[in-house]
């Protein structure tokens, strides 16, 4: 029995010896893979910013970062990121309140979606995987997946495993092309192009329609909360921001977030501004002209 | 609790750890304890079916046994039938049954005002269930005697390596290990755990794989023509095999680390040269049950060549249902049914046929030619196995025949990036090269298993420093693609 353990222990000790480097290669080519760097920089100290900005695409395209820190005065950061949902914006919020503490945070709701189950707003596993060499990160999988966090804390190459197929195309091919989700400034936020508009002309504006609640999910309910209290307790001026979008009006949304959030957290709609279609890129997403005037607005409604 | 899990990590060498250290007398106790954890964590409160029927099976057996006439103890074998079937019957089918009357009274538009259940289906049903029918009907036939020793029974119908996907036991081979004392043996053990690693390879590396390329598929089955129906069907026949023999080679690995030898459930099925031959080497431990308990009481194929015929189908029929409550299953096994009974209604014909042929059927090109021919016929009927309904079975079996130009033409010039949708099917090609990768290593090992024996042996008598460089290689490939997903076995929802 004793040289059948002490022939695992070896094969154990081994083992760890061993899968230590192919993990470590495997975090460095993800790293590099990436061209959104925005986490990478939180977490090497480039990212103190005063102000954050959270949400999806909507926040991603629709705010101009260097713009509304020129307006307020202040370090501003854009941490939107496209097709993610209110569970990514929690855990997303979590991570960065890791490291430091805003000042302020603005969390851009969606409109009709933000509470609905959506295929097109995800729990952007993909977005956090290349940066879980970092523990908040892992924290986060761990919580949302089922990542196993003390096995990642034992092993590298477990830990990394997700990264590997794309940590070769590092290796071979080098860093990904950039796109209209990964183009991020100096202040994290990707423009759209002001030339060319994807506007779908038939959606009538004048059309309205009242809000569901039955749709909504407990678990972006229980987010939304989350972000709250963690905002309160830490001392994080939170606002939430709706962005202007061409599609029929949403009637007794912003009751319902007065609802869920209470009267002490400020709600910015915005959701009825800038109406020209000379500042949207699609009848969801602002273009960089748009996210120039959002910013202004922003800025002026904080300024008050 | 899933042999895939990280939980499984922990617990597998606790129990087994435990095993060795407690007395002999004590052991079946702990085992029995860490069967209904096992169970227990993962489905709760589904455990007390499962101790329904050990009581009911145990009751029935002990009457059974002290009644001399098989007359005596019909009744007693009914009851066990019928309390197994009926647990069967209500978790399994019922639904499927009650929808199928509904929608034929709608049909006659004849108001139908039986609910739907909305009950969970308890992982491994059909497992332990006919494991104890085949107790109850083996201590009704006078072929066992009744086991007296409730804890050694309750152990027959729970042991967890095999408890919710098999090999389905008869008593007559494990209640007597339970009974005897197992002693620490390297050599045993160390086999046990290399089988171990070998199915957690097959399910990791290969089955995990494949699952999301056939989900890619079965998503939107409209936008696949014949090249990517075929191919995803190839490599689910790959999956299915992998998932559910990596189960297999995990329990018959865990049992025999514990002294415990479970039989042989796969016997790599794609050397077989005919349907038959397939499923001669296919869940071997189920198809055994279906003939002992089906087949044989039917009059086998000694009653005419009819009866033989209409044996097996009555076989691939209750074989599509065991496998589940679907009109695709149903139909997928009636048509491998349908596929044995004309191969050995054509036997004459063949082999008249080979006359002619000469010597080419003894060559190797000839058996290799058979190979694939069972093994595309298997692959395609497949199609009804990993669809959702038939109208999906429906469009993949018509796709089966169309667009074959267009996927070849999109796989050499890949316009945009066409490659990754018909011949990756949503992976990259990296992946997909992995993958591929994987299944020459596994065809390799079969290919060595079915003409030289034991890859163990061979690997036994390496050097040692080739043996742990190619244990660690395993282990770390093992570690590198078992991914945030443990995606279940597939059997375990039969």
């Amino acid at each position: 029995m004793k040289k059948l353990i002490y022939k695992i222990l070896l094969f154990i000790l081994i083992i760890f010896l061993v899968e230590k480097p192919f993990g470590y290669l495997v975090s460095q080519g993800i790293l590099e893979r990436q061209y959104d760097q925005r986490l990478e920089k939180l977490f090497a100290g480039e990212i103190r910013s005063e102000v954050i900005i959270l949400g999806s695409s909507r926040s991603l395209n629709g705010i101009d970062a260097g713009q509304l820190g020129e307006k307020l005065g202040q370090t501003i950061y854009n941490f939107g990121f496209s097709g993610s949902n209110l569970n990514f914006h929690e855990s997303l919020f979590n991570i960065i309140s890791n490291v430091y503490i805003p000042n302020k945070v603005l969390l851009v709701i969606d409109d009709k979606n933000a509470f609905k189950l959506n295929e097109k707003a995800i729990y952007r596993k993909d977005k956090l995987y290349p940066f879980i060499q970092y523990d908040a990160v892992l924290k986060e999988l761990a919580n949302n997946s089922n990542k196993n966090y003390l096995a990642s804390k034992v092993s590298w190459l477990y830990r990394e495993n997700q990264n590997i197929f794309e940590s070769f195309n590092f290796y071979l091919k080098g860093q990904l092309e950039p796109d209209e989700t990964t183009n991020v400034d100096e202040f994290g936020f990707v423009s759209l192009s002001s030339k060319k508009s994807h506007l779908i002309n038939s959606v009538n504006r004048n059309l309205s329609f009242e809000y569901d609640i039955f749709e909504e999910q407990p678990t972006y309910l229980a987010s939304l909360k989350k972000i709250i209290k963690s905002c309160n307790q830490l001392g994080v001026n939170l606002y939430l921001v709706r962005l202007p979008s061409i599609n029929a009006k949403l009637v007794g949304y912003n009751k319902r977030l007065t609802d869920l959030v209470g009267g002490n957290i400020p709600i910015l709609d915005f959701s009825n501004e800038l109406q020209d279609e000379r500042y949207h890129f699609d009848n969801g997403h602002l273009n960089s002209k748009g996210a120039k005037a959002m910013a202004n607005l922003i800025s002026q409604s904080i300024t008050k | 609790m899933l042999f895939n899990s990280i939980e499984f990590l922990y617990f597998f060498p606790l129990v087994v750890g435990l095993y060795f250290i407690l007395p002999f007398r004590f052991r079946w106790l702990f085992l029995l304890l860490a069967s209904y954890t096992f169970y227990g964590l993962a489905n709760g409160l589904l455990l007390l079916l499962i101790v329904a029927s050990t009581l009911i099976d145990y009751l029935a057996g002990i009457k059974m046994d002290d009644i001399d006439t098989k007359k005596g103890r019909k009744p007693f074998v009914i009851l066990s039938l019928i309390s197994n079937l009926g647990i069967l019957c209500l978790f399994k089918y019922y639904n499927f049954f009650n929808d199928s009357f509904a929608n034929l009274f709608q049909l006659l538009n004849i108001p139908y005002l039986i609910p739907s259940l909305s009950i969970a289906l308890p992982v491994g049903i059909s497992f332990y269930t006919f494991q104890t029918m085949s107790y109850s009907i083996d201590v009704y036939k006078g072929k066992i005697k009744a086991e007296k020793h409730l804890g050694y029974f309750a152990l027959y119908v729970t042991y967890f390596p095999q408890l919710v996907a098999g090999p389905i036991e008869k008593a007559s081979n494990l209640l007597p290990q339970f009974k005897t004392k197992q002693h620490f043996d390297y050599k045993r053990i160390t086999d046990g755990l290399k089988l171990m690693t070998w199915g957690f390879f097959k399910k990791v590396v290969i089955a995990d794989q494949i699952s999301p390329m056939i989900k890619y598929v079965t998503d939107s089955p409209e936008q696949f023509n014949g090249f990517s129906v075929l191919l995803c069907s190839c490599l689910f026949v790959y999956q299915i095999y992998c998932d559910f023999s990596a189960y297999s080679d995990i329990a018959i690995g865990g049992a025999q680390v514990m002294g415990v030898k479970l039989m042989e459930n796969f016997r790599r099925p794609f050397f077989a040269k005919s349907l038959s031959d397939l499923w001669s080497r296919w869940h071997i431990s189920l198809i055994n049950w279906f003939q002992e308990y089906i087949f044989f009481p039917l009059g086998g194929s000694k009653k005419g060549r009819r009866k033989a015929y209409r044996n097996v189908m009555i076989v691939f029929l209750v074989s599509g249902l065991w496998h589940g409550a679907s009109y695709n299953f149903l139909i997928w096994g009636l048509l491998n049914g349908l596929v044995i009974v004309l191969t050995l209604r054509l036997t004459k014909l063949k082999s008249a046929a080979n006359k002619k042929v000469g010597s080419f059927i003894n060559s190797v090109w000839y058996r290799r030619f058979l190979r694939v021919k069972t093994y595309i016929i298997f692959a395609i009927l497949g199609i009804l196995f990993y669809t959702n309904d038939l109208n999906s079975a429906n469009l993949l079996g018509e796709s089966l025949f169309q667009g074959w130009t267009d996927d070849i033409r999109g796989i050499l010039m890949n316009l945009e990036n066409e490659r990754s949708h018909i011949l990756y099917l949503g992976k990259s090609a990296i992946q997909f090269i992995a993958l591929v990768l994987a299944i020459f290593i596994l065809e390799w090992v079969h290919y060595f298993q079915e003409y030289n024996g034991s890859m163990r042996e061979f690997v036994a008598t390496k050097p040692a420093l080739v043996r742990w460089l190619l244990y660690i290689g395993v282990t770390l490939i093992i570690m590198a693609f078992s991914f945030d997903q443990e995606i279940p076995f597939i059997y375990f929802q039969f």
